[in-house]
């Protein structure tokens, strides 16, 4: 019976061998990879600032006017922002764009964070750290919503927002729902939400500037608002900001001489954040009008452009500090334009002396030491025309034009006709023309039958 | 209780005591006849045993089923030779009843055998003699083959009385008392038997080898888990023996199994030195698509130089499910089974030493189609006068221009007259960079290989003892090979049921990587580097440096501010050069048999493996490397405190690799009557871990091995442009792979005739993050095979050997890189230093292995002992292959990877071998025919025609575009237009229309519109081989063909002269002026700045250029002589080979018209040329 034994003794070695096999398998195979379950992994996801920070919209600054291509440069650029800088209808060539998808990835990951926080125990849960979780992903969200809506949506109307395309919304993780369009209306409701919800939850600063904050979410609800031309709220909101961080960087202590003076996540920045491509390469000139808007005490002439001998002015005056040679444009927020909407509001609502206020203190740090008068003026226009002017000055490349080109183009004061000249021929955007609303990518509209937007007037008239 | 009863009155054994002395168990070993042991399963013998009752009735039936029914009916064992039974009279008897002593009584009566019971076992024996016979003789003799060698072991019976002697080791025999009437028939495996009436005292005989038959004879195939007789596989095999393995002469292994296997492809590329291997046909797009290699029953993991060819004995290739399925999962695109020597039992020390020189041809570089210097300096002329570098002289980034266009610059700009730049430039036309590589980094290369061993065994042991020493110097200068290896293996017998095997295997080598090698030359990735007339060195010889990355008047002006020498001088760098890799690879191997019961036997293997590479690059503080480092973060202003140390830059690698394989099973075998079963079944655990870590250390000091910190962190401005922090190059990563199955595996027989297989196999892996349940997938397999030849129907005529075969079932496929939750990875952020993780694979929990089906039909035959072969056909489907599918971006996935995709595919292989010529001459000859094609019959992803054009044919790195209809990669094309007769320019067609709308004919062109040409990878594929031996001298010669492909040439892309240096010969075949378009397709010099639009996208892309890559190469030839060593004293039965191997004798047939071989077609991304021809000569010796 000795043989039966042993058979046994094999087989029990056997089955030995699989049951203990389950739980061994359960090794992972790659010790760098992990599912995100805990507070921790989803905040890791949150850190990654080329998602989060570094992959904003540019299709709103190539279409509008900072900037200019002479024609060779034009040739060689991406096809994609060829047709953008004249406006083209179809600018996608059939293929799709990151423009469209690295925002959604943003907001992806936002979901996937707020898709698992709602499966975080609460009592085990560290109330800090998780409220911090759930404001980030609602402020990145957000930030992703607006910066789509600008480029691919009608401009906010009171009266045509229910019925005007918005984007599509998505609201969790899960790849299978079915895209589809919202309105401008719910679209904008959707970004006041997340942003109100993010600025109870996250803390009052960061102290890391790809981190979102209370001030960073109170100056991109002003930003919002603004843009829905909700001054009141705007001006509650961007105030509520100053008053937690209303430092301002005193461009006398910036060395001009070097290529790049401003620092990378320098005090004013709220919140990091960088476009996708950019257009302030050596390559790129900026608007000759707007060079020559500045004063010769302004710093700004100094510190934000340089002449490289190329046969244009070079813009080198981003937030995202020592630029690079690609030029990488910031497109995050800063103080100086909570500022300036703060100022904006005041004078639209009629505060023009707090507008001044805001505008005086703005430019004390930015021209030359003991060079500026401050501004005065009792005529709401002329006040509202210094602080867009200084809008106009202050905030170039920043991913902002587009939309102020946009908002502004409503009122007859303010709107601008765009042309370009590319070898002989001129190309020309007039105000409130149906191309201000960008095509969405082929490939989105092909896989998800969603509404393309027009880009013909006949089509809108 | 002890039974000896003699069934006739004198009992006689085998009389050998007149032989030469080998007692008679030797004597059956060295015969190496099979001992078919047969006890039954009881474990109680009775004392009236022999009264056990038998009932039987056959008629006409063999000796050897009659004895197993009365063994089954018994219970006793009979103990016989299969010589023995040879002889025997088929039996007739019927009896009901009766005593076992009274049947075998009967049994016997007629037979040239009887019996003796001893014990619980029956002897079967020959008669003895009877003792009146009046005359008889004693035979002397030698068996000798045919090149006169002794013969050892040769069966030497006297067909009559079946009175029998083997050989010894001189070939002699003596047997004795033979009547001159009789005959005496001498037996080897694998020669032909040979009868002599045994008329004569002595008697000499030479025996021929039976070529074709011991193929087909000697051979037991090893599948890793067993080893099966070839007779009772009904899968699709194929055995490369040791002398197929050794025609070859190469340091690699897979190497040598190259255009002589059946249904094995070698997909060659220009971009990879090493072949992909593909058994029949692709079977997955994305996951592994190389075979499984196991090496000594375990999957082989490191690398395959670690291998020393003169360790192996045979190669299997198992190409269909049913001789796959074994190994689950990973053999899905079928396995190759390595076996290494093994000593063998009661063997005296043999030893065998091989020695060979290989000498290459150094590559040419001609072969290269770059456009000449002196078209290069025209187009660069007529550039320059268009003004198409005036954008590249404003560049910030300070991008080096070549000496042409700077030359004229300086005319332009006054610095230089006219004539002395023309004189200047008329002496750079004479340089070709090509040439300049040829002498400086290229050279013959000469591959040495040494290798010994030791083998033998006494009685209860065997032992396997090599060395082997291989010395490469390759093609490129500065680059060298060193490999040294030792194996032992042992096998101890410690009991009659209990073996231990132990293997050990050692191998170091050492490589040097210093030699940047041709991939500079092809113009990839847009580097300017080496323009066509780069010139390395000056009239006295010095070295001197070429244009590369920065303008040289930014360079001189930076010299005086404190920055290094930033030029770039190639032969310097050669020089300087100083990368060394480490491998060290060591393998220990444990087995224990123990025989359970006589049916069933348990196996218990272990093997731990584990291997390192250790890479060393030292960038030399005067190399370009360390020197462009400390240049980029120099800072002018504060030269005291640069960001960057000076000195050299040290990079090391680590990477491990540590395996750990068990593995218990148990065989069982069991036959009765007219069946035979052999089964086995086990479990198999794994764990693989694979390390990795690199780093680089800066400011260092190779002296005193000191270095210097450096601050990762502060972003510094850069020069000549941008900012940027040091690199911090430190990684280190870690992976695990376990593995756990359970398998199983049976063939049945029935009447030697019909066998019916059939296999199992559940894996489960730590496939990350799928649940435990679904980590396991069933595969299995059935076959069937018919031994027609055995029927009594067939009338072996003509055909000798018919054997038909089916089999069907499923193997699997592994892709590691997608998971089923969403599965994230942890690094640093290089914006915030926080820790940050990006997402990997989104969640899919659906996720499975991929499964492919195979099914297989085949027939084996044989005409005559001159004709043998196979043919077999398959038919396969992909299943849940892993796919990707276009995503909606709005989804924040670009692209899901899943198991989405479906491919299927079919074919056959043919293998004929013939002996043509079987005399003091022969002749044989053996052809391979292989066809397997594939189809995409799933997938949905929607791609861009540009991509289907760029990446159908998987030449862009890691890119496939599988299109549902076509193979997974294929060559598609635009249609061409022509030229247009004014302008030059290339046409194609939109709306019916010839255009030159370059933007719309590639990018609003629909998938559907694009031509498709064909697949990538030879659907044909074979060789024929043809070997001639005469007197000791053997000629063998292989032509290889792949037919069925296509390849996409190169041709001119004006813009590569602006952005890479680089230029295509075609250039001078260009269209000039109007009328050149009936004799060229070469378009035009674009009349505005070259765009990648109009060659790279369009022209490239047409159908014009795509060429069929059929062609039949000569691959090699192997001349061999064994000396005649009979007289020389002491190695009087050494065996002395010289040979002489050439390879990669060159293209003989192909079918493009443009001098390119299709397995290395010069591509922007070719690392490689043709391989060059080379000649080996080379000695074994076997004493």
């Amino acid at each position: 019976m000795k043989h039966f034994k042993l058979i046994y003794l094999f087989l029990l070695l056997g089955a030995g061998l699989l049951s203990c096999g389950d739980s061994w398998l359960d090794m992972k195979s790659d010790k760098s990879l992990v599912v995100p379950t805990t507070i921790d992994d989803f905040q890791s996801l949150l850190n990654n600032s080329y998602i989060m920070n570094e992959q904003k919209i540019f299709l709103g600054d190539v279409g509008a006017d900072d900037y200019y291509l002479t024609y060779q440069t034009w040739l060689s650029v991406l096809e994609e922002q060829k047709n953008a800088y004249v406006w083209e209808e179809d600018i996608y060539n059939g293929l799709s764009s990151t423009n469209w998808s690295a925002p959604y990835q943003k907001i992806f990951y936002a979901n996937v964070v707020l898709d698992g926080a709602k499966k975080l125990v609460p009592d085990d849960v560290d109330n800090g750290a998780f409220n911090r979780i759930v404001g980030e992903a609602n402020f990145f969200r957000a930030d992703g919503f607006y910066d789509i809506a600008q480029v691919f949506c009608n401009q906010y109307n009171v009266s045509s927002a229910h019925t005007d395309l918005g984007i599509p919304l998505r609201l969790n993780s899960n790849p299978n729902e079915v895209t589809i369009r919202s309105n401008v209306f719910e679209t904008y409701t959707q970004i006041i939400d997340d942003l109100k919800l993010a600025s109870r939850l996250l803390p009052t600063l960061s102290n890391n500037k790809t981190r979102p904050s209370k001030a960073a979410a109170f100056a991109l609800l002003a930003r919002t608002y603004l843009t829905m031309d909700e001054y009141e709220s705007a001006l509650l909101y961007s105030d509520s900001c100053l008053q937690l961080q209303n430092r301002l960087m005193d461009y006398n202590l910036l060395n001009s001489e070097t290529d790049y003076a401003i620092p990378f996540l320098n005090e004013e920045v709220l919140i990091h954040g960088k476009q996708l491509n950019a257009l302030a390469g050596n390559n790129y000139f900026v608007d000759s009008t707007l060079y020559g808007s500045y004063d010769e005490n302004d710093l700004r002439k100094s510190i934000f452009f340089k002449d490289r001998g190329l046969g244009g002015m070079n813009f080198v005056g981003s937030y995202i500090g020592v630029g690079n040679v690609t030029g990488n444009s910031f497109a995050g927020i800063a103080v100086d334009e909570v500022y300036l909407i703060r100022a904006e509001c005041n004078a639209r609502i009629g505060n023009l002396s707090k507008a001044l206020d805001d505008i005086n203190t703005l430019l004390e740090t930015r021209w030359r030491n003991g060079s500026f008068t401050p501004l005065y003026s009792e005529s709401a226009q002329e006040v509202l025309e210094i602080v867009l002017k200084e809008r106009r000055k202050q905030l170039l490349f920043r991913g902002l034009r587009w939309s102020d080109l946009k908002r502004l183009n409503k009122d007859p004061r303010f709107s601008k006709s765009l042309v370009r000249e590319l070898n002989g021929v001129t190309y020309s955007l007039p105000p409130n023309d149906p191309k201000y609303v960008y095509p969405i990518p082929p490939d989105v509209t092909a896989l998800t039958g969603i509404e393309q937007n027009p880009r013909n007037a006949q089509q809108t008239n | 209780m002890n039974y000896k009863i003699h069934a006739a009155t004198i009992a006689h054994k085998i009389d050998t005591s007149q032989s030469s002395g080998n007692v008679p168990l030797k004597c059956f070993l060295v015969m190496k006849l099979t001992i078919f042991l047969v006890i039954a399963f009881s474990f109680q013998v009775t004392a009236n045993a022999l009264a056990q009752k038998i009932d039987l009735d056959v008629k006409n039936e063999s000796l050897e089923n009659v004895l197993r029914e009365l063994r089954r009916q018994s219970r006793f064992a009979f103990l016989y030779s299969d010589g023995d039974l040879s002889s025997a009279q088929p039996v007739t008897i019927s009896v009901k009843g009766k005593d076992l002593l009274e049947v075998l009584n009967q049994v016997f009566h007629s037979q040239p055998l009887t019996y003796e019971v001893d014990g619980r076992i029956i002897n079967i024996v020959p008669k003895p003699r009877t003792l009146t016979v009046p005359i008889q003789q004693t035979i002397r003799g030698k068996v000798t083959d045919s090149l006169g060698n002794p013969l050892q072991g040769v069966t030497v019976q006297v067909k009559e009385s079946g009175w029998q002697t083997i050989t010894d080791r001189e070939g002699r025999y003596e047997i004795t008392g033979v009547y001159p009437t009789e005959t005496l028939h001498f037996r080897l495996l694998s020669y032909e038997s040979y009868e002599i009436p045994a008329n004569r005292p002595e008697i000499n005989v030479t025996l021929r080898l039976l070529y074709s038959e011991l193929q087909e004879v000697d051979v037991s195939l090893n599948t890793g888990y067993q080893n099966i007789p070839k007779e009772r596989a009904t899968g699709s095999f194929v055995h490369i023996d040791n002398s197929l393995l050794n025609r070859r002469v190469s340091t690699n292994l897979i190497d040598r199994l190259e255009g002589v296997t059946s249904g094995l492809a070698f997909y060659r590329s220009s971009a990879n030195r090493e072949p992909s291997l593909n058994i029949r046909g692709r079977s997955t797009i994305f996951a592994n698509e190389q075979p499984l290699i196991v090496l000594d029953n375990f999957p082989f993991e490191g690398s395959l130089d670690n291998i020393n060819p003169n360790d192996i004995e045979s190669i299997t290739i198992l190409r269909d499910a049913a001789a796959a399925s074994i190994w689950g999962v990973r053999a899905g695109n079928g396995v190759i089974v390595v076996t290494s020597k093994k000593g063998l039992q009661n063997l005296e020390p043999k030893v065998a030493l091989n020695s060979n020189i290989t000498i290459g041809d150094a590559p040419d570089l001609f072969y290269i189609p770059r456009i000449s210097s002196s078209d290069f300096i025209d187009a660069e002329r007529y550039f320059f006068e268009q003004g198409y570098y005036a954008s590249f002289e404003l560049l910030a980034s300070q991008t080096a221009l070549s000496p042409v266009v700077e030359l004229l610059i300086s005319e332009r700009d006054g610095h230089v007259t006219m004539s002395d730049v023309d004189n200047e430039i008329n002496k750079l036309r004479q340089y070709d960079v090509r040439k300049q590589f040829e002498q400086h980094f290229f050279r013959k290369s000469i591959n040495q290989q040494y290798s010994a061993n030791i083998n033998g065994g006494g009685r209860n042991s065997s032992y396997y003892f090599s060395f082997g020493y291989d010395n490469n110097t390759p093609n490129e200068i500065r680059n060298h090979y060193e490999r040294f290896s030792i194996n032992a293996s042992n096998s101890f017998r410690l009991s009659s049921k209990l073996e231990i095997q132990t293997s050990l295997n050692f191998v170091r080598s050492a490589s040097l990587e210093n030699n940047p090698g041709i991939g500079d030359l092809m113009g990839g990735n847009r580097i300017k580097k080496y323009y066509p007339y780069a010139n390395l060195i000056d009239e006295t010889g010095v070295p001197i440096p070429i244009n590369y990355r920065l303008r040289e008047p930014y360079i001189q002006a930076r010299e005086n501010d404190g920055f290094l020498d930033w030029r770039y001088n190639p032969l310097h760098e050669l020089s300087l050069a100083n990368n060394i890799n480490n491998q060290a690879f060591n393998r220990a191997n444990v087995g224990i048999d123990y025989q359970i019961l006589n049916f069933l036997s348990a196996a218990i293997k272990y093997q731990y493996e584990k291997s390192g590479l250790k890479g060393e690059n030292v960038m030399d503080e005067n190399s370009y490397f360390a020197r462009n480092m400390f240049n980029t973060f120099f800072n002018p202003s504060n030269p005291q405190q640069s960001p960057f140390p000076q000195g050299s830059i040290l990079q090391t690698t680590n990477r491990g690799l540590e395996s750990h394989s068990g593995r218990a099973q148990l065989h069982y075998t069991q036959s009765w009557f007219n069946h035979e079963i052999a089964a086995l079944a086990g479990s198999e655990i794994r764990e693989l871990k694979a390390e990795t870590n690199s780093s680089t250390l800066y400011g260092f000091n190779q002296e005193t091995l000191s270095s210097r910190p450096v601050d990762y962190v502060t972003i510094y401005n850069n020069n000549p442009t941008g900012s940027s922090s040091i690199p911090y190059p430190r990684n280190t990563g870690e992976q695990i792979n376990r593995f756990f199955s359970w398998y199983g595996n049976m063939s049945y027989t029935y009447n030697s005739k019909y066998i019916l297989s059939a296999s199992g196999r559940i894996d489960k892996s730590n496939l990350f993050g799928v649940n435990a349940n679904q980590r396991g997938t069933p595969l299995w397999s059935g076959g069937l095979k018919w031994i027609l030849d055995k029927e009594g129907f067939f009338k072996p005529n003509l055909v000798s050997k018919m054997h038909l075969r089916a089999t069907y079932g499923y193997n699997g496929n592994i892709d590691k890189s997608v998971t089923a939750l969403t599965t994230a990875q942890y690094f640093t952020d290089p914006v915030s230093f926080l820790q940050t993780a990006r997402i990997i694979n989104p969640p899919n929990p659906d996720l499975r292995w991929e499964r492919t089906s195979m099914v297989n039909v085949a027939i084996d035959f044989g005409l005559k002992n001159s004709i043998t072969g196979s043919v077999e056909y398959f038919r396969k489907k992909g299943i849940d292959l892993i796919g990707l599918s276009t995503m909606d971006p709005t989804t924040g996935i670009s692209s899901f990877k899943g198991n989405l995709a479906n491919i299927k595919g079919q074919g056959f292989d043919i293998r004929i071998n013939s002996r043509n010529i079987s005399r003091a001459l022969t002749w044989d000859t053996e052809f391979l025919f292989s066809f397997a094609t594939d189809e995409v019959t799933t997938y949905n992803q929607t791609i861009t025609p540009a991509s289907y054009l760029q990446q159908g044919a998987g030449d862009m790195q890691g890119y496939i575009t599988p299109f549902v209809g076509r193979p997974v990669l294929s060559v598609y094309s635009l249609e061409w237009a022509g030229l247009d007769p004014q302008t030059g320019d290339p046409r194609g067609y939109l709306n019916g229309e010839p255009s030159i709308d370059y933007t719309s004919l590639v990018f609003s062109a629909q998938a559907e519109d694009l031509i498709y040409n064909g697949p990538v990878n030879p659907p044909v594929f074979g060789g024929l081989r043809n070997s001639v031996s005469w007197n000791g001298l053997s000629l063998s010669f292989n032509l290889t063909y792949k037919l069925g492909h296509y390849f996409r040439k190169q041709s001119v892309d004006y813009s590569d002269i602006l952005f890479s240096w680089n230029g295509h010969k075609d250039y001078a075949m260009r269209w000039q002026k109007p009328g050149d378009e009936m004799y060229t397709n070469v378009p035009s010099i674009p009349s505005t700045r070259p765009s990648t639009f109009r060659e790279y996208y369009f022209y490239g892309y047409t159908e014009i250029l795509v060429r069929k890559a059929d062609h039949v190469r000569l691959q090699d030839i192997n001349l061999s002589y064994n000396i005649n060593t009979k007289g020389w004293n002491r190695f009087q039965n050494s065996g002395l080979q010289v040979y002489l191997y050439m390879n990669n004798l060159g293209v003989l047939w192909r079918a493009n018209k443009d001098g390119i071989d299709p397995d290395a077609i010069p591509s922007p991304y070719a690392n490689f040329l043709p391989n060059p021809r080379t000649f080996a000569f080379g000695v074994t010796a076997n004493f």
